[in-house]
């Protein structure tokens, strides 16, 4: 009887909601049939069957919030027996294994299979020495990540050790507990006051707050703004925009502004790179992190291989990118793995602004919004010009400030001489 | 500091007790003409005269009940058992007396008390003369328990007992009688419910007392040669015990190995065990494991009894796999 679990969407997934059965008990479901619709704190996403048979029992109803791994309902294949409701898959998992030993003919290849290689987490539970439990929670460690090098698989100090050291992003994405704490105790109390409201941080906000509060206070950000003239890149825009209506293609200038900067990281691989425990490790290919704000918090969905891609290609992939982040609807290795963030607030109207770096990433440029002034041209005169400016924020232990004004104005020299990014 | 042997030591807390307090005055068989059957009290009798240097008749009951009484009345008698083994005749009078008669009188009447003499095994005396009864004594309010193992130690802690209102089962370790060490001239106290850093180490913590405090060392040698620092924790008292000593360790080296001669069940190391456990649960990274002797009488026969006993290669074998570095 495979049981439908939970499943793990992202390291910092604990649990996750159902939001909407597609599937009523006893329909008959095919392996890949959308079972169910899931809300992660990241995104909801659609939840696929692993196996055929029919729908016998959904242990999870609407609404409600399971643990990773916990069962949420069974599918019962041919000639299977629905366990009794209520049975906790462990005491289910152990019977399983009994019946086995006494060389039950019954079972099945599943039945074989699958009780042994999920024993350790079945219902959830990861067998871990407390002095481990306690560095998971120190450190915000998901323990269903680590294998276990003690007896039947416990998780013991040395595992975790080696964990938190190789997986340093793991790390830095998550504060410590106790950093954390003390600032909470720190804060005013509320006031109270009439026409005052009290409101709990969403999860995502929470977790946003503490990344960023985390990045400014450990990384040592320096910043450089250019200003771009972006004239020739709007005629340039048009004109391509007119030429590929047909195709239903509209490129943005957010789509040039990341090309840009992807082909200028070619030269300043620094730039490009995640600041690890272990060093700073440089990154071949841009993968380029894009904001994307929503409703209830900021995502930063990822173009792979920026630099490599066409400007068709690149708008193609933020469009989708973009209108399944609103959706919610993003996969977790859709959003993660950036190694450069462009964060884009022309659209508001903002003048110029700085961005936080999103670490490991070392470094994030804001993008603000195109306005006209008259500058002097070469001959002296005052003339119209449009002009757009983007700031630098970069860490300071990768990259020195020269770097960073040299990449950015690698950067202006592209947008300024668009067709350098057709190329 | 001159170095002496744990009977010198011994003697010599008694000795220079006995000359500062005139209460003071010592009981048990053979220990004045004779000198002791371990020779502990030797000569003592021709300094002190028979008045205080009492030897009786072979009645442990008896001598018992009458040092009980002698302490009821402002003395300070040091009884000797010839072994704690004899002390079961005597166990109605120190436990049903001697540890309740301050509780019955609300405090009016003390028992400052000592009884002590050799515990445990390791010298074939088979199984009436081998039992290890720290965690018999160990059991009963109103008793203090201490089974020091140093010279330095048994020193400070028989002047400690002495001077103490309340009555102290003195825990020798009698294979030890003849080892060495450096114990301090003169005034020299040790504090019950202090336990004894023998070794500081990070990886794992060793915890026990008398004899086997000896062992563990030798065994953090051998996990040394390995890399493996061993903490080893001499508890020296095991009523009060030094809760708070133990756990710092354990916090330290998230892992515990508790040693005792006696039998596993029902002993110190598992009241060792518990506390951890209590304590400094979140700081584990293994269950907390146990050395102890073998659940039979004590064999007579020298390859019987070591294998009887808590050895070396057992705690180890036992700290390497607190470790996860099971050979």
């Amino acid at each position: 009887m495979p049981e439908v679990i939970m499943p793990k969407m992202g390291d910092a997934m604990e649990e996750g909601t159902i939001l909407r059965w597609l599937k009523q008990e006893g329909d008959e479901v095919e392996e890949g049939d959308v079972l169910a619709e899931i809300e992660t704190d990241k995104v909801n996403l659609e939840m696929e069957a692993e196996a055929s048979g029919k729908l016998a029992e959904i242990i999870a109803g609407e609404g409600e919030s399971v643990p990773v791994g916990r069962p949420i309902a069974f599918i019962q294949g041919e000639g299977e027996e629905v366990p009794e409701r209520g049975k906790p898959r462990e005491a289910a998992a152990g019977a399983a294994e009994e019946e086995e030993g006494a060389g039950a003919p019954a079972a099945t290849e599943e039945r074989e299979a699958r009780p042994r290689e999920r024993a350790p987490e079945a219902d959830g539970h990861v067998r871990a020495s407390p002095l481990v439990r306690r560095l998971a929670r120190e450190h915000d460690v998901d323990l269903s990540q680590i294998e276990g090098s003690g007896p039947h698989g416990r998780i013991v100090e040395r595992d975790i050790r080696a964990y938190l050291e190789r997986a340093p992003e793991e790390r830095e994405e998550r504060p410590a507990a106790p950093a954390a704490a003390p600032r909470a105790a720190e804060l005013p109390p509320p006031t109270g006051a009439p026409g005052t409201e009290l409101v709990e941080p969403s999860r995502m906000q929470r977790i946003i707050g503490e990344r960023m509060t985390q990045a400014k206070q450990q990384i040592p950000h320096f910043y450089a703004t250019v200003e771009v003239r972006m004239d020739e890149l709007m005629r340039l825009r048009g004109e391509l925009n007119e030429q590929l209506a047909e195709e239903g293609v509209k490129l943005s200038v957010n789509d040039f502004v990341m090309k840009a900067c992807a082909l200028a990281l070619g030269k300043f691989r620094n730039l490009n790179a995640l600041y690890t425990s272990e060093g700073i490790e440089l990154h071949e290919s841009v993968d380029m992190a894009m904001a994307v704000a929503l409703e209830s918090g900021l995502i930063t969905p990822v173009i792979r291989d920026c630099a490599g891609k066409t400007l068709s290609k690149i708008s193609a992939e933020a469009k989708d990118l973009a209108t399944r982040a609103r959706e919610g609807k993003l996969k977790p290795d859709e959003y993660q793995g950036g190694t450069f963030t462009v964060s884009n607030m022309g659209m508001f109207g903002v003048e110029d602004f700085t961005a936080i770096i999103n670490p490991p990433q070392v470094a994030i440029v804001a993008v603000s919004s195109i306005v006209r002034r008259p500058v002097f041209d070469e001959e002296g005169s005052v003339v119209p010009a449009q002009l757009m400016k983007l700031t630098l924020s970069a860490d300071h232990r990768v990259a020195n400030g020269a770097e960073g004004a040299l990449y950015l104005a690698e950067v202006k020299r592209l947008l300024e001489n668009p067709v350098m990014l057709l190329v | 500091m001159a170095e002496k042997t744990y009977r010198e030591a011994l003697k010599e807390a008694m000795t220079e007790e006995m000359e500062r307090d005139e209460s003071v005055l010592l009981l048990g068989e053979d220990i004045g003409v004779y000198g002791g059957t371990h020779l502990i009290t030797d000569g003592l009798l021709d300094m002190f005269g028979k008045k205080r240097v009492i030897d009786t008749p072979i009645s442990e009951a008896g001598f018992t009940g009458a040092a009980i009484g002698m302490a009821m009345m402002g003395l300070r008698p040091v009884v000797e058992m010839m072994t704690w083994n004899f002390s079961f005749i005597a166990a109605d009078q120190i436990i049903q007396n001697a540890a309740k008669v301050r509780y019955f009188s609300g405090g009016q009447v003390q028992v400052p008390l000592v009884i002590r003499g050799p515990n445990g095994g390791g010298v074939q005396l088979s199984a009436q003369h081998t039992h290890s009864l720290e965690s018999f004594y160990g059991h009963f309010p109103g008793l203090k328990v201490v089974a020091p193992v140093t010279p330095a130690d048994v020193k400070g802690m028989m002047i400690s007992s002495i001077r103490d209102p309340n009555p102290v089962i003195f825990l020798e370790a009698g294979a030890l009688y003849g080892t060495r060490g450096e114990v301090p001239e003169g005034e020299h106290t040790v504090p019950f419910g202090k336990a004894r850093v023998a070794r500081e180490g990070s990886d794992v913590t060793l915890v026990a007392y008398g004899r086997q405090v000896l062992l563990c060392e030798r065994a953090a040698e051998r996990l040394a040669e390995d890399g493996i620092e061993a903490e080893v924790i001499d508890l020296r008292s095991i009523r009060p015990l030094d809760e708070e000593t133990v756990i710092e360790s354990v916090r330290k080296t998230h892992r515990a190995v508790s040693v005792q001669e006696q039998w596993r069940y029902y002993g110190v190391s598992s009241e060792i065990a518990a506390i951890i456990q209590e304590k400094a649960f979140d700081y584990l990274d293994a269950p907390v494991e146990r050395v102890s002797g073998a659940e039979v009488p004590a064999p007579y026969a020298r390859n019987l009894e070591l294998m009887c006993f808590p050895s070396e290669e057992q705690v180890v074998e036992v700290a390497r796999r607190v470790l996860y570095q099971e050979v």
